[in-house]
């Protein structure tokens, strides 16, 4: 359709296409061109919505509130599972860490030393022997048996000894592993506890956002879409205004020539009304004598008073 | 009336009128021929759509088109109007009535010949030999001398 004559009007519309306030050309009018943008592809406050017309963003974010809907619709909060702790492991399966790999060696020199200990005993109790002319008698043989008797308990005494205290400072050492283990276990249980009602928690929230998010983009796109239609309808109204005033001009133009044209007719009508006036017609009446009217009035004339 | 005359009664009228009437109808008969002369149309009758009106239109495309409804696709079901003087923008009938009466024409050309008859020659003002004024008369009811 040809442009108006309002310069601002062609301004604002060239054609068949509309320019909008940016100057971007919205070309065409088919139902391919205003196809709306898929949601995912848009997010709030970009600029692409800023470049949509009232009905593109309407549609775009009745889509998007719409598709993000049903998907909260299907929504499950994370399942919080309480966190158990296994059976405490043992003190004595701990203990084997802590023996002391070295022991063997430490008792076996301890009971060597004894041992040269024990020797050097009975070379000094076989010089003694000798010196009393005693060597290879009962006493020796007797003293020389208490000597080893007293060696081989103290060998035993030792090594018993610092084989207790090994165990028991590895027992002490596994005892307090497993204390500590299962203090962090109890530790680690709160957390992970604590951790999945937070997760929850906020898997929750993050869901109710999106909920009133996507109501707000509904909104949003409903408010556009009034925009749309306002715009529209000033548009109806005032370029209504517009054409009746061209109407207006068409019809005096109209009735000016009809008038002329037309004047004859016009004319007659008027006459009309002129012929329809009271008639100005008169009656006469004349008398023509005859010839026996004259001898009457004779007759009368002479008739004697 | 009294024997052995003659009494005449006669009607008659103010000079002026009956000027003004025989003018009248001559008048009245020279309008006849040339309102039985058709008139074709001249210049627009309807305004065009304004460019706002347009653009609203647009608008409702756009509105359908968003939705995925279907559209006009920016078809013009209206004429292209006409501009005319002074930037009238709008449209004329003329056009389908020139069909109409070229159509009417070559169906009825009989028809057609008849009806000019009754009005002038739009080019030459000749009157048509149907015209009121070529009508034979034959005065039959005017009396001895009465009339003119």
């Amino acid at each position: 359709m040809a442009g108006g004559a309002n310069p601002q009007m062609t301004q604002a519309t060239t054609g068949q296409g509309v320019t909008t306030q940016s100057g971007q050309p919205v070309t065409g009018a088919g139902p391919t061109t205003y196809m709306p943008t898929p949601p995912t592809q848009l997010r709030a406050g970009s600029m692409s919505y800023s470049r949509m017309n009232p009905y593109q963003q309407a549609a775009t974010a009745q889509a998007g509130a719409l598709g993000r809907t049903t998907e909260l619709m299907d929504y499950s909060p994370e399942r919080v599972q309480a966190a158990t702790l296994g059976t405490p492991a043992a003190a004595a399966s701990q203990m084997q860490n802590y023996q002391n790999p070295y022991e063997s060696q430490v008792v076996q020199q301890t009971l060597r030393d004894i041992g040269t200990q024990a020797q050097l005993g009975q070379q000094n109790l076989a010089a003694q022997a000798q010196q009393a002319k005693a060597f290879g008698g009962s006493r020796h043989g007797v003293a020389q048996a208490q000597g080893m008797q007293n060696y081989t308990q103290q060998m035993a005494d030792a090594a018993s000894r610092m084989r207790q205290q090994g165990f028991n400072t590895a027992l002490g050492a596994a005892q307090f592993d497993v204390g500590q283990q299962q203090q962090a276990a109890l530790a680690n249980q709160a957390a992970l506890n604590q951790a999945s009602q937070l997760n929850q928690a906020a898997g929750l929230q993050g869901a109710n956002l999106n909920l009133q998010a996507a109501n707000q983009l509904g909104a949003l796109g409903g408010r556009s879409f009034g925009y749309g239609e306002a715009i529209q309808d000033r548009q109806m109204q005032q370029g209504a205004m517009q054409r009746q005033m061209m109407q207006n001009l068409i019809n005096q133009g109209q009735g000016s020539f009809g008038q002329m044209t037309g004047a004859p007719m016009g004319l007659q009508s008027f006459l009309s009304g002129v012929y329809g006036a009271p008639s100005m017609a008169g009656q006469s009446t004349s008398f023509s004598p005859g010839l026996f009217n004259y001898m009457q009035l004779g007759a009368q004339k002479m008739r004697p008073y | 009336m009294a024997k052995g005359g003659t009494t005449n009664a006669q009607t008659t009228l103010p000079k002026f009128q009956e000027t003004a009437i025989q003018q009248g109808m001559g008048q009245a008969r020279d309008v006849a021929t040339y309102m039985d002369t058709p008139m074709p149309l001249y210049g627009p009758q309807i305004a065009s759509f304004s460019p706002l009106e347009q653009a609203s239109f647009q608008g409702t495309d756009m509105m359908a088109g968003a939705f995925n409804m279907p559209t006009s696709g920016g078809q013009q079901y209206l004429p292209q109007p006409q501009t005319y003087a002074g930037g009238i923008q709008g449209y004329s009938a003329r056009p389908m009535v020139d069909e109409m009466m070229s159509q009417f024409e070559a169906e009825r050309p009989g028809q057609a010949e008849y009806r000019t008859t009754f009005g002038i020659d739009p080019i030459t003002g000749e009157v048509g030999s149907r015209a009121l004024e070529n009508q034979p008369v034959a005065l039959e009811m005017q009396g001895g001398g009465g009339g003119k």
